[in-house]
């Protein structure tokens, strides 16, 4: 059974196919991998899988159910979990506000319980409270609990917004690129609370990344894309040496790789 | 075959536009047609005046109205201290301009790169002290003024007679938005504008001076407000403070969705749109049976520009989101 | 894995207090957080811990007791006619604080608000004096109005942009003032309809008091509601729809749950209203009542509840308090060649000036400004600087 299913999905904007008929399979608590040069397509295949695109062509399947006409949040209530390229937080709000407000499905109560001030509504914003302060904890955040999030540098961006996705609880983790700028210190320390972070929330984990020393560290299946299409898949290893993905990374096709990603900012 | 494809939304434009006049003169609506045509054209030329600011910068611009209000008192002003019309007309003109800039200048230029909310809020503000200049020091009276065309019956469209005054509105807004749209797609400056309004750093980059081009919109779109408020004045007569804003802004910006909010002819179009639909609805006012519905006219751009926003949010004439 | 360190100062230069001593102890107060082994580390200055001295707390409590003694008490002291005038900043607060969440909470702006109180203002006189209902009964009806018309709007107008939302709204109060408000069986026309105050609470004092209550019960849904997860799903969806979307937040579902809030408390305004001055009538409620209420909440300060209110009173007194008691008119009738400036006037010129004054320079309006009051007052010390939060700086850690 596998957790994640993109089926040949397509996408096109304007004439630029971003996706063409890319199919994509995660199993349950595996970690895979989606490597490719920059605007090859990845954070397009993201947001197909999460929902905010609708593939031309394909399908999207997530727990053996067929998720491509179904809303963002009803996907993430479903148990998709995401992050963003450009770290997707409530800038103008503290962490802790943060770890708060992804926790709406788990509140227990409804908006208008919680409006009216219904007495299970302050037990229940206690319980988000501990939990928000636990996962705080987990990830080495408790000292910027109240601090705005605006104000934090960038490596602290991605941890907190690691926090922020896990306070959602998901079973399927979808992260985009998170070790951007970090070194290659740090992407191995990021690997070692992956796989910590996997075991203890039991996650699949779907990760774009550029980090090739990580991505051998800790995905079990990697998939390498190039101008929207697959270019290769299998284990990291078979990947690496795969003479179609050297070629992509190294070869003659690099200038034209910031296409989609252009296309994709300005729609 | 494939030409008629390419070309079927105009095409079904077009038909349904015929379909609708031949309509409304077989129900004996001729007045509705001719008045409603001739009102959508004052309509358009608010229109043009918003979309030029929105094409520009995608601000809402609230004092649209206010633009032209503000230039009909300074037209009544110049006109009753004894200042002959076109002099007087040139100097309203001037008036609306100086808002214009001087808005842009005061207002607009330090909210750049804010929320456009919060610029439709200063713009809304910036209308509201005109409103309450106006009032103070012009009473909050009714006043009188002039058209710019005094003969009532030199023409005659199926029937009925139209003034001079409103054929004057009529051509000018023609002229308007033929010579505006030629300026956007032929002209270097109509494109730094459109520039401007996607990427305005990189235009900034190229040697375009985005706080000049700023203001040259600005200026432009009052001069065009202030334009249709002298006109519209003219076939209206009378006037009080605010009378702009509430009877043309909200036509206006009907006109301006219904073209799409970002395309000049469709501002015209949407505005004659706008204009026709009021007039009918008026007319329908008198039947018996609707004859229990106050203030028709309003009542039919609130559902027209709801309709459209439900139906099809990019307008008529703008591209499918 | 990051760890929290509590741990040594170390003089980095950025205004961090060197350590006392040889090898002085960081303040409780005072954390660095290593982003990884060696790089760089994030200072966290927590909030210093503060507690008033004896004599910080009985200035905070006679400050409390002068705000209560304004709030509760003059009102009775002054003569009836005032007393509707205080009344009617009370009403006021409730408009803007139904505004605010529009405008504030969720980013959203309604320019045709006065549709809202008017309608609910003429459907609580329309209930009690055509139907003969209680007084409560028919707030409740106007109350479930307002939420009605929003619901309906907002479900059409809310999938578009905001700015086409304010389109909507503004052309909406055009056409209740030309089309709904000239209903003559509901509205009763030019005449009015008359509105009388429930029996309970005839006299002004009495009633004064009861607005007040609902100003109360206002606050507190309005706090709970920020308090809690629609609160919190509405700051998120106003900042970053696609990250909120991804928290489970149905942003089309609550956005119109905001507009439906704003609505059930601007019905509730607007039947006070109405029985405040115990009939209504159509020109009350024009199109620059709607600026009016833009207004007066964005200088009061957007998601400030006190600023807002405050901002909001102000505004509803403007004219007597600035033409009646200080006299300004008389200042500026000294001006030569300026006609006299009608009180009434006032709110529609002073109001944009300072409009256009907090857009452009201080952008929070009343509510930034009293910010450091309100800290002070609930117990903390008073600067005029910092946000009470955490502070952080980045540093270099060098071994």
């Amino acid at each position: 059974m596998s957790v994640l299913e993109a089926r040949d999905c397509s996408i096109a904007f304007g004439g630029v196919q971003a996706n063409r008929d890319v199919s994509l399979k995660a199993g349950e608590w595996e970690i895979v991998g989606v490597i490719g040069p920059n605007g090859a397509g990845k954070t397009t295949l993201f947001n197909l899988i999460t929902g905010f695109y609708r593939p031309d062509q394909g399908s999207v399947w997530f727990k053996d159910v067929d998720v491509t006409g179904l809303e963002v949040h009803e996907r993430a209530a479903m148990g998709m979990g995401r992050t963003f390229q450009n770290v997707g937080l409530v800038k103008g709000s503290t962490v802790r506000e943060n770890l708060l407000t992804a926790q709406h499905l788990e509140a227990g109560y409804s908006m208008v319980a919680g409006m009216l001030g219904a007495p299970h509504t302050f037990a229940a914003e206690r319980e988000l409270g501990a939990r928000a302060e636990a996962l705080a904890e987990i990830m080495g955040l408790t000292p910027l609990l109240d601090t705005r999030v605006a104000g934090l540098p960038y490596g602290m961006l991605k941890r907190v917004e690691v926090a922020v996705v896990l306070a959602t609880d998901p079973d399927l983790l979808l992260l985009d690129e998170p070790t951007s700028g970090m070194g290659p210190e740090e992407a191995h320390n990021f690997g070692g609370t992956l796989l910590e972070l996997r075991q203890t929330f039991e996650l699949t984990v779907v990760m774009i990344e550029h980090h090739v020393p990580l991505v051998a560290q800790v995905c079990d299946y990697v998939y390498c894309l190039n101008f929207g299409e697959m270019l290769a898949e299998g284990t990291p290893e078979e990947v690496r040496s795969h003479p179609e993905v050297v070629r992509a990374y190294l070869g003659e096709e690099a200038e034209v790789e910031g296409l989609v990603q252009d296309v994709e900012q300005v729609l | 075959m494939t030409a008629v494809l390419a070309h079927r939304g105009a095409l079904t434009g077009t038909a349904v536009a015929l379909a609708a006049v031949l309509g409304l003169v077989a129900v004996g609506s001729e007045q509705a047609l001719v008045i409603g045509l001739i009102t959508g054209a004052g309509y358009g030329l608010v229109a043009l005046g918003l979309v030029l600011i929105y094409k520009s910068s995608g601000v809402f611009n609230f004092a649209q109205g206010e633009f032209g209000t503000v230039a009909v008192y300074a037209l009544w002003a110049a006109h009753t201290n004894g200042i002959p019309y076109v002099p007087a007309i040139a100097l309203a003109l001037l008036a609306a301009l100086a808002m214009g800039l001087l808005t842009e200048r005061v207002i607009i230029r330090p909210l750049f790169d804010a929320p456009r909310v919060t610029l439709l809020v200063a713009t809304a503000g910036v209308s509201l002290l005109a409103i309450g200049v106006e009032i103070w020091l012009g009473e909050a009276r009714l006043r009188f003024i002039q058209p710019a065309l005094g003969r009532f019956d030199r023409v005659s469209v199926l029937g009925i007679k139209v003034s001079d005054q409103r054929m004057l509105i009529l051509a000018t807004l023609i002229i308007l938005a033929v010579a505006l749209a030629l300026f956007f797609s032929r002209t270097n400056l109509g494109l730094a504008i459109l520039a401007v309004s996607q990427e305005p750093v990189a235009t900034e980059l190229m040697g375009i001076s985005v706080r000049r081009l700023s203001s040259l919109v600005w200026g432009l779109a009052a001069v065009l407000g202030g334009l249709g408020g002298v006109l519209t004045a003219g076939v209206v007569q009378n006037f009080g403070p605010s009378f702009i804003t509430t009877s043309t802004l909200i036509p206006a910006f009907t006109a301006a969705v219904l073209g799409g909010m970002t395309s000049l002819p469709g501002a015209f179009v949407g505005g004659v749109v706008v204009g026709v639909v009021q007039a009918f609805a008026i007319d329908l006012g008198g039947e018996p049976v609707f004859a229990d519905i106050p203030g028709p006219g309003t009542l039919s751009v609130f559902l027209l520009l709801i309709g459209v926003l439900a139906v099809r949010p990019q307008g008529l004439l703008g591209k499918a989101a | 894995m990051l760890r929290a360190v509590s741990s040594r100062l170390r003089n980095h230069g950025h205004g961090v207090p060197a350590a006392t001593g040889g090898d002085g102890h960081a303040p409780a107060d005072v954390v660095e957080v290593e982003v990884a082994p060696g790089t760089e580390a994030i200072v966290v200055e927590a909030a210093p811990l503060f507690s008033p001295s004896p004599g910080g707390w009985v200035a905070r409590g006679l400050v409390w007791a002068a705000v209560a003694l304004v709030v509760f008490v003059i009102p009775l002291l002054r003569d009836p006619v005032e007393a509707n005038i205080y009344t009617q900043a009370v009403i006021y607060a409730i408009i803007g604080l139904s505004l605010n969440v529009l405008l504030g909470y969720t980013g959203q702006i309604s320019l045709g608000h006065q549709a809202f109180v008017g309608i609910g203002a003429f459907t609580s006189a329309y209930m009690v004096t055509v139907h003969g209902q209680p007084f409560f009964a028919a707030v409740a009806v106007a109350m479930a109005v307002g939420a009605l018309q929003a619901l309906v709007l907002g479900a059409v107008s809310l999938r578009v942009t905001g700015l086409y939302f304010a389109l909507v709204t503004l052309s909406y109060g055009l056409m209740a003032q030309d089309t709904l408000f000239n209903i003559q069986a509901l509205t009763g026309g030019s005449a009015g309809q008359p509105a009388p105050k429930p029996a309970m609470f005839q006299s002004d004092y009495r009633y004064y008091y009861l607005c007040l209550a609902f100003l109360a019960a206002v606050i507190w849904v309005d706090w709970r509601l920020m308090k809690t997860k629609g609160g919190r799903a509405l700051l998120a969806l106003r900042e970053n729809p696609r990250v909120a979307a991804t928290f489970g937040t149905d942003v089309k579902v609550y956005t119109l749950m905001a507009f439906v809030v704003a609505g059930v408390f601007a019905g509730l305004g607007g039947a006070l209203l109405a029985h405040n001055v115990t009939s209504v009538v159509l020109d009350q409620f024009s199109f620059q009542l709607a600026l009016i209420f833009v207004l007066m909440t964005v200088v009061g300060g957007l998601r400030s509840r006190a600023g807002v209110i405050i901002g909001s009173a102000f505004f509803s007194i403007i004219d007597y308090l600035v033409f009646g008691k200080i006299n300004l008119d008389g200042a500026i009738n000294q001006i030569p060649g300026l006609p006299n400036l009608p009180g009434e006037l006032a709110p529609i010129v002073i109001g944009p000036l300072l409009l256009l004054f907090t857009l452009t320079t201080h952008p929070g309006g009343i509510g930034q400004q009293i910010k450091p009051v309100q800290r002070w007052l609930k117990g903390g010390r008073f600067s005029l600087h910092g946000t009470g939060e955490a502070e952080v700086r980045v540093s270099d850690v060098r071994a």
